[in-house]
Order: C-alpha cells, then sequence, then structure tokens
C-alpha cells in the first residue's frame, strides 16, 4: 500500500480499532515486523515520583503474529522509547541485544522476534507525550537510512491521523447518543415516552458510551424530583454483574458516597488513574478531589481481575474511572460514570473525560426534554380534570342554591374527590373551618385514616366526625394549615421531616410525607383551611400549588355564597328597595298635605313635621348608601372636624331627637330625651384648654344611625337617652346614646360592627336595613381617632353605645 | 251596601294611617281596615281571620317576625332561614293552605317590583302585586278589579 492509501483508510475508520489497522499499514509500508503506538500515561506524580518520570503505555500495536500479550509498559526514564519522548528525538535500537538502553522485556522480544527497533517521540494535539516505535525482527544493516526516513515520515503523520480518529469517535458517539435519543421520542416528537421506554434508551446510550471507550462499565444515574424515591437513581448501567436493589442505586448526592456522589455534590468532574491503587494515590487524589472517598462498594477490584484474568492485583493493569455531572441549567440532574478501560492504553486519558462531558451534556438536555414534557402533560392533564370537577362543583352549589342553602359536607366531599385527582396519592384531607366563638379553626370535614391510640388504622368509611380538634386561628400557629389560614397563602411542604421547609408542622399524622395546605377565602373573607396530604416521598409538581389555591378560593366563593344565602346581605338593588320606602312615604304625605289643603283638614303643621322627619330621614340613608358605596370602593371617609361646644353639641342633638320623636309611632310610646346637663363635661373640657373636634356632618350621620336602632330595638313604653360624659381618665369625650331594648350580649360587641351582621334577636324584630349602621358609625369613628364603644347590655336590659372622641391639649402662648 | 272588610298586613304604621287616610279618601262606607303588624301576629291571629275571613288582603312583603319585648317568641325554622324578606308570601301561603281562606283576593303591596315575586305571584291563584309609588290610582284600580263590588263604594 502507498502512503496515500494509507492514509485514505486511516481516515475511514471510525473506532479506536482503526488505529491498529492505521498501525498495519505503516508496518506493511515499511516493511517492519510490528509497530507500537505509545503514550505517556496521566498517572499521579507520587507514582512519577516513584518510577522515575513516570510509564509509557500502549495506545495501539500491530504485529504479524497477533498474539495477545501480558501488559506491557515501560518506564519513561529507564527505556529506550523513554529515552526519545525525554529527548525528544528519534532513538534507533540496532541490536536489542546490544542497546543499553532498552528495557529487557525478554518476553515481548523473544515473542516478536524483536531484533530492531525505531522510536520516534510525538507531541499529541491535547498536549499529552508519546512514541512510535516500528519493530523488526533482523538487526539493522549499515544502510537503513532509507527505511528510518521512510518511518519518521509516517511517524509525522501519526499525531495527525490519530487526532483525527479520536475526533470521528467522538463525534460518532455524540451522533450515536443524539440518535437514540431522537428516535425513541425523548426529543422532537410530539409524544411523551413511558418511563419504562425511557430507560431502555438510557441504557442504548450507556451501552454506546461504554463501546466508544471501551469501558467495562457505563452507569447512567439522574434525578427525577417528583419521584417518590428521594435521590439521584442508576437509570442504566452496563455494569456486568447484577446490582442489587439497595442504597447503592440511590444516592442523595453527597460526598460521602464515593466518587458519584462527590461528583454530584460539587458538580465536577474526576478522573482516577487507577483505583486499585488509591489508597497509594491518597495524598495526591485529595489535593485534587477534596473530600472525596471510596471504598470499593461495587468491588471493582474484583471485577478487573475477572475482566483481565489475573488472580492477584499486582497483575493488574489500571482500573481506571471517571465521572461527569449531567446538569439541567445550573441543576444538577445526575452524573454519567465509566470504569474499567478494558483495551489499552487501559486507562482514561484528559480527552476521554472531555468527550464524557459532552455526553453529559446531551444527557442533561434530552433529560430535561423529557422532564418538561411530562411535566407539561401532567399539568394538562391536572387542569383538565380540575376544571372538569369544578364545573360539577359549580353545577351541584348551584342546584342546592336552589333548593335555598349549599350543603357544607357534601360540598366538601365533591372537593375532596377534586383534590384527589390533582393529587392522585393524596390520602388524607381536611377542611377546617373557622370558629368565631372560640376564635380557632375547628375540623369540619375529613377524608382519610387516622391512627388508633394503638396504632392500627381506621378505615376511611369508618370516620364520620373526628373528636373535636382545633387548631390557631390567630397567634402563634400550631400547624401548617394554621399557618396558611393567618397569612392567606397556600404553603406547599416537600417534606414535612425538614424543618426548615415546615417549621410548624405537628405530627398528627405519622405516614405523612408531603402536604398542600390552601385558605379557603374570598376576597378579604377567610372561612378556614383546606389541607391535602401524600404519604408518598419525592416533590410535588409545581403545578399542584396553582391548582389547589385555585380550589381553596373556589371554596372559598362557595361558602360566601352560602353565608350571603343565609344573611342575604345587602346589595345595591336591595338598598334602593329600602331607599324607596321613606322616599315614596315623603312624596305621599307632601301629596297628601297638599290634598288636605284642598280639603280643607286640621293638621297642617303635623303634616309638615312629618315631611321635615321624613325627608330627614331619607337624608339619613341617603348618607349610608353614599358611605357605603364609597367605602366599597375602597375610600377612605374624610373627617373634617372642627372645635364644638357644649351648646353646638347640645342644638345639633336635640334637633336630631326633634327629629325622630315625630317618627316613632305613637303606639309604641318610646321617648327620646337628651341630658344636656351630661354635656356640662364640655365645658369644663374648654376651661381646661382642651377640646374635642369633631365633624358635625358625620357626628350627626352616627347619631343617627344610633339612634334608628335604638328606636328600632328597644321595647314598648321606655326611654332612649342621648348623654355625654368623658372617659379614659378624661382623655376622651363621648356621646352615648342609651335605650331598654332587646339584648346585646358581650360575645356580640365586636361582631356588632361587622357589616352586615345582626344578632338572632335583631334579625326577628326588622324588615328593614342591612345591618350596616354600626359598621358604618364605626368606620365613621375610625376617621376621627376615635372609638365606638358598644357596652353589652346589663342585667336591667339597658344597652349603651358611646361615640368616643380624642380630646386635644391646646398650646398656651406665653 | 254591605260592610266589607280589608285587612292590612304592614308593619309601618305610618303607612298604614297613610294608606287608610287615602283608602278614605277614595271610598265611602268601605267597612273596617284591620291590622296586623308582624309576621308573629298574622299567624296567631290565623284563626281568627279564618272564622271571619276578610274580603280583601293587603300585605306587605317584608315584615318583622314580632316586635321587641322582652319575652320574644321564638320563630320557626323558615323564618330563621328566609329572614323578613319573604314573611308576606309566608302570610299568603298561609291563607291559600286553608280552605276557608283560599280564594279571597290578596293584593301583595310592596315596595318590590313584579319581577322579584313573579314567582310567588304565579304560585297563588288570585294574588296579584302593586308596587308602592306615590301615585295611589294603580292601588285603587286594583283592588276594583279584585274585588268588583268595591266599584259601588267609589266616591
Amino acid at each position: 500500500m502507498d502512503l496515500v492509501g494509507l492514509i485514505e483508510e486511516t481516515l475511514r475508520q471510525e473506532e479506536f480499532e482503526g488505529l491498529s489497522l492505521m498501525l498495519r499499514r505503516m508496518v506493511e509500508y515499511l516493511d517492519a515486523e510490528g509497530a507500537i503506538l505509545w503514550e505517556v500515561a496521566p498517572a499521579s506524580k507520587v507514582v512519577e515520583e516513584k518510577a522515575e518520570g513516570g510509564y509509557l503505555f500502549t495506545v495501539a500495536h500491530w504485529f504479524y503474529e497477533e498474539q495477545m500479550y501480558a501488559i506491557h509498559n515501560l518506564p519513561v526514564k529507564r527505556s529506550a522509547t523513554g529515552r526519545a519522548v525525554s529527548l525528544g528525538k528519534p532513538v534507533i535500537v540496532e541490536d536489542v541485544r546490544n542497546d543499553p538502553w532498552v528495557n529487557l522485556d525478554t518476553t515481548f522480544l523473544e515473542r516478536f522476534k524483536v531484533e530492531a527497533f525505531f522510536s520516534f517521540p510525538l507531541q499529541f494535539h491535547d498536549g499529552s507525550q508519546g512514541a512510535i516505535n516500528f519493530y523488526f525482527d533482523e538487526p539493522l544493516d549499515r544502510f537503513y537510512e532509507p527505511i528510518l526516513e521512510d518511518a519518521r515520515g509516517i511517524a509525522d503523520l501519526v499525531p495527525g491521523l490519530y487526532q483525527v480518529i479520536q475526533d470521528k469517535v467522538s463525534f460518532n458517539l455524540i451522533r450515536d447518543v443524539n440518535d437514540l435519543f431522537y428516535e425513541a421520542g425523548v426529543v422532537g416528537k410530539d409524544r411523551r415516552i413511558s418511563e419504562k421506554e425511557l430507560s431502555t434508551v438510557i441504557k442504548k446510550v450507556c451501552m454506546q458510551v461504554s463501546k466508544a471507550f471501551e469501558a467495562a462499565e457505563t452507569t447512567i444515574i439522574l434525578e427525577d424530583e417528583y419521584n417518590e424515591r428521594d435521590g439521584f437513581e442508576i437509570r442504566g448501567t452496563t455494569w456486568p454483574r447484577q446490582i442489587k436493589q439497595s442504597d447503592k442505586d440511590i444516592y442523595k448526592g453527597k460526598k460521602e458516597e464515593g466518587i458519584s456522589g462527590w461528583c454530584l455534590e460539587f458538580r465536577k468532574p474526576v478522573r482516577i488513574f487507577d483505583l486499585g491503587h488509591f489508597d497509594r494515590d491518597r495524598p495526591q487524589i485529595e489535593k485534587e478531589y477534596p473530600g472525596l472517598t471510596w471504598d470499593d462498594p461495587l468491588d471493582i477490584v474484583g471485577q478487573g481481575k475477572r475482566i483481565f484474568g489475573v488472580t492477584s492485583e499486582e497483575a493488574l493493569p489500571p482500573l481506571s474511572y471517571m465521572c461527569a455531572p449531567i446538569m439541567m441549567g445550573d441543576k444538577t440532574a445526575g452524573a454519567i460514570r465509566c470504569s474499567i478501560a478494558t483495551k489499552a492504553p487501559y486507562y482514561f486519558a484528559e480527552r476521554e473525560l472531555e468527550l464524557l462531558k459532552l455526553v453529559a451534556g446531551r444527557i442533561g438536555q434530552a433529560w430535561r426534554s423529557w422532564i418538561n414534557r411530562r411535566t407539561v402533560e401532567w399539568e394538562n392533564e391536572r387542569w383538565q380534570d380540575v376544571v372538569r370537577h369544578v364545573q360539577q362543583l359549580n353545577t351541584l352549589v348551584r342546584d342546592q342554591l336552589l333548593e335555598g342553602s349549599i350543603i357544607e359536607e357534601q360540598l366538601c366531599k365533591e372537593v375532596f374527590e377534586t383534590a384527589s385527582v390533582v393529587l392522585p396519592d393524596a390520602s388524607i384531607m381536611d377542611v377546617r373551618l373557622y370558629d368565631e366563638v372560640h376564635d380557632c379553626l375547628v375540623f369540619k370535614y375529613f377524608r382519610g385514616w387516622e391512627y388508633r391510640v394503638d396504632g392500627s388504622k381506621r378505615p376511611d368509611d369508618e370516620i364520620k366526625m373526628l373528636k373535636r380538634r382545633t387548631s390557631c386561628a390567630s397567634g402563634k400557629p400550631d400547624s401548617i394549615a394554621s399557618y396558611a389560614y393567618q397569612i392567606g397563602e397556600i404553603q406547599v411542604v416537600h417534606d414535612v421531616s425538614n424543618r426548615e421547609q415546615a417549621p410548624h408542622y405537628n405530627e398528627i399524622f405519622p405516614e405523612v410525607r408531603q402536604l398542600v395546605s390552601t385558605p379557603i377565602q374570598a376576597g378579604h373573607n377567610s372561612f378556614g383551611v383546606l389541607t391535602v396530604r401524600t404519604t408518598k416521598e419525592g416533590r410535588l409538581p409545581k403545578h399542584v400549588a396553582t391548582i389547589f389555591a385555585l380550589i381553596g378560593q373556589q371554596l372559598g366563593l362557595y361558602f360566601q355564597l352560602n353565608q350571603l344565602l343565609k344573611e342575604q346581605t345587602i346589595t345595591y338593588d336591595n338598598l334602593a328597595h329600602q331607599l324607596k320606602s321613606p322616599a315614596n312615604q315623603a312624596f305621599k304625605q307632601i301629596d297628601g298635605y297638599l290634598k288636605r289643603l284642598k280639603r280643607g283638614k286640621k293638621h297642617l303643621p303635623d303634616d309638615l313635621k312629618m315631611v321635615r322627619s321624613l325627608c330627614a330621614q331619607f337624608i339619613g340613608f341617603t348618607l349610608n348608601v353614599n358611605l357605603f358605596a364609597a367605602l366599597g370602593q375602597g375610600k377612605t371617609i374624610t373627617c373634617n372636624a372642627e372645635e364644638h361646644t357644649k351648646e353646638d353639641i347640645i342644638d345639633l342633638l336635640e334637633e336630631w331627637a326633634e327629629e325622630n320623636r315625630i317618627l316613632i309611632p305613637e303606639k309604641q310610646d318610646k321617648k327620646l330625651l337628651v341630658r344636656k346637663s351630661s354635656f356640662g363635661v364640655v365645658d369644663r373640657l374648654w376651661q381646661d384648654n382642651r377640646r374635642t373636634r369633631i365633624d358635625r356632618e358625620l357626628f350627626v350621620h352616627a347619631i343617627n344611625n344610633l339612634l334608628d336602632n335604638a328606636i328600632k330595638y328597644c321595647f314598648n313604653g321606655t326611654l332612649i337617652t342621648i348623654s355625654g360624659g368623658l372617659m379614659q381618665e378624661g382623655h376622651m369625650f363621648y356621646t352615648a346614646v342609651r335605650n331598654y331594648g332587646i339584648p346585646i350580649q358581650e360575645d356580640e360587641v365586636e361582631k356588632c360592627k361587622r357589616r352586615g351582621w345582626r344578632s338572632e334577636a335583631a334579625w326577628n324584630v326588622v324588615a328593614e336595613g342591612r345591618g350596616i349602621g354600626l359598621w358604618l358609625v364605626d368606620r365613621i369613628m375610625k376617621a376621627h381617632d376615635g372609638t365606638l364603644e358598644i357596652i353589652p347590655t346589663r342585667s336591667n336590659d339597658l344597652t349603651e353605645i358611646r361615640l368616643c372622641f380624642p380630646i386635644q391639649t391646646l398650646e398656651v402662648s406665653s | 251596601m254591605k260592610r266589607l272588610k280589608v285587612l292590612i298586613v304592614e308593619d309601618d304604621r305610618r303607612q298604614y294611617d297613610m294608606l287608610v287616610q287615602e283608602l278614605n279618601a277614595y271610598f265611602h262606607g268601605l267597612g273596617s281596615y284591620d291590622l296586623i303588624e308582624t309576621e308573629h301576629d298574622f299567624l296567631h291571629n290565623m284563626d281568627q281571620i279564618v272564622s271571619d275571613p276578610p274580603d280583601l288582603v293587603l300585605v306587605d312583603v317584608m315584615l318583622p317576625w314580632t316586635r321587641p319585648t322582652k319575652k320574644m317568641p321564638e320563630p320557626p325554622e323558615e323564618v330563621k332561614r328566609e329572614r323578613f324578606f319573604r314573611a308576606g308570601v309566608r302570610c299568603v301561603k298561609r291563607l291559600r293552605e286553608r280552605q276557608e281562606t283560599q280564594n279571597i283576593p290578596i293584593i301583595l303591596y310592596t315596595i318590590l317590583g313584579r319581577s322579584d315575586l313573579s314567582q310567588d305571584i304565579e304560585l297563588y291563584e288570585n294574588v296579584t302585586h302593586v308596587q308602592k309609588t306615590k301615585d295611589w290610582t294603580t292601588l285603587i284600580e286594583k283592588m276594583c278589579e279584585v274585588v268588583p263590588v268595591l266599584h259601588e263604594y267609589r266616591r
């Protein structure tokens, strides 16, 4: 074969075995006996120090006598070939028997009938050093120069050709890995492949990598964060021995877990020249990879003996190892490792590690593609299910509304059903509702099982109602649900045992691993919290939080609808109805007055008074509506407070008392009285240069609401009084309305200030209004930096409500 | 002419007074205008109504259960659930449940609009609706329509 043919044939080679063919063509061209391509091994410095310069390992060889021979390496400093490498120039050994540099490996020399050889030093493209030797079966004669020149020319081609083969092998490997993923549908196709199909692909990738590197083992480790087997799992391996299903196939990503663990934790590639001498090389290894440990959990040394057919460790070639992290963006997805190079040079050099990193990158991309596609599919499936279930829920709620009320138990049962669709592994769920009487969250509806005291489980259908358990609704949260309710935000916990993630977790159910707690709320109204738990480990998909937050809001809406149904909370339409009544009456009265004028009746002054009072009541309603509308739009009450004397206040109150007296039906015999003397405190304030500042219009409006309530709720034949006073050791001025009527209990005091709230007793005696009066008054007082004080009804049926205003001291100028 | 009895179920005394004034202005010698002010009073007087049925019933829809007193009667579940909003309709239902009062003309006289009450009106025979406005003539016309003999009492 000529030189061109040699080059062409070499360029056609796709694998490392092609190096042998390249050497063969060279041997044929030179009419030699054989050739060896050498490389200085990237061994540890300790070895180099001991071995005086390191060792040359065979990368490839070819001899006419095709025989297997024992591992052959040469010390750099004590061999002819090493001398060529050290000097950087060819070494010619004319007669092996007479050259002092020849390493007297007689087995090799005799077996291959080597009498003479040329050794040419090489510099490879990755910076490593080596040599190519051509061996002859006769001593060189004096006229060997032509052959030497030919050999030199061929030797010069070797680094380039070697690099081409290496590049081809690298390219082919990456292409093959790409093709494997593409053909399997991991990337590029619409359908997502199953996990089983994915495992098959990964196994094939392992086999492909093993073949490319001629490695005994290639293993790919990957983490699926949504898998219950928490950690990095072995997804594929070519390890010849069956790895037992044990902790060994799950890595937590810690350096204590051996070389793979170190690689996972620090996200750095690792290359160990010879695991068989790990202890000897430990100092160097520790320098390069701090904290790395290894205790041969997979018996690599034993495996090496079997592969190479040796019985002693001394006869083993290097048991090389390399590992590269697999990344998804900046997140560690796993690792790929190779161990035991089974063919010459029997180790993994830096170039192999670089190629492994490229492969790792490709695997990372494919893994991310599969995970993302699966996540999207999961999400789509879950959202479709959720939409369907919410539609069913809406239908249920609508039907129940038509019946008159929502049945909470049935509603929650449906919600649990929806939750189990979103989270198929959910096993224990509950709805806790706020109990305003005790200010806590009470377990109301439940699905799942619970442990009896003796440790056995109670099956789901036995659970009707748990004993009364509670969670804190305010103050320090005593559970995740309590915390979620208080802050009004969904809580997703992937590991309840992790105290950092779940500081409020309290272990009612020992087998629970993950949970979601979402507040049940509609706007600013909170009703309780829904909690869903699973006993599976892993990580809940991201869409779970979004969907459960939606379910919590939907449930909140249903509870609010139910509440509105029960209370029939006011709408503007309802207010309009309320408004029409006094307006109509006022108009009718005026009509009546005009007609009576025509008819000559004699009650004109009373008629006029009545009209005026009705108009005042109408104005009061209008003010209520306007304030209600403004507050509903998020506006605040504007308070234009001014100083008022005692006379100002009394005149104002008497005028309004007069308006309201007329509106009290005579038959009810209810009296209004302004206790003028009680307002003497205002005089004393003025004397002390202290003032109470009040917005007149708002004050009138507040008083109007209080009197309106007093008239509605007081007993026939009783007295309603308006008086003034000081409280809080003279720091607040109050105007109080007292009446004898239906009681306000102590636990109802704060509720009275809530919009739309009425006690049961109050509901029974009114056919108008919507319970916004005290709510508005409370807001009016807050605008004054004052307070609305409701003093619960005493044993003599006396109720008192106070409008409390702050007092300011004027600065006296000197 | 025979003296007719009109039962007015209305919680607002002023409105009752005005209504009676106007009816007296339109009709002469009609008879009596009995007043019931609360739903509890209505139930309490049911036997009396049945034994001596009125010729016409004017019913306000929104009525309280009772007046504030120290010992208030406990309302039934239906009242607790529905509150005062349809108290008048419940009164109509009770009238229609009794044979003696099944056919008495009833006018729901309320500020609520017809659309608010269409379902209730359609449920029962001889129940109509007049919305409270400042114009009395609509009510008068409806009263004469459902009790034709009232024409004879018009001034």
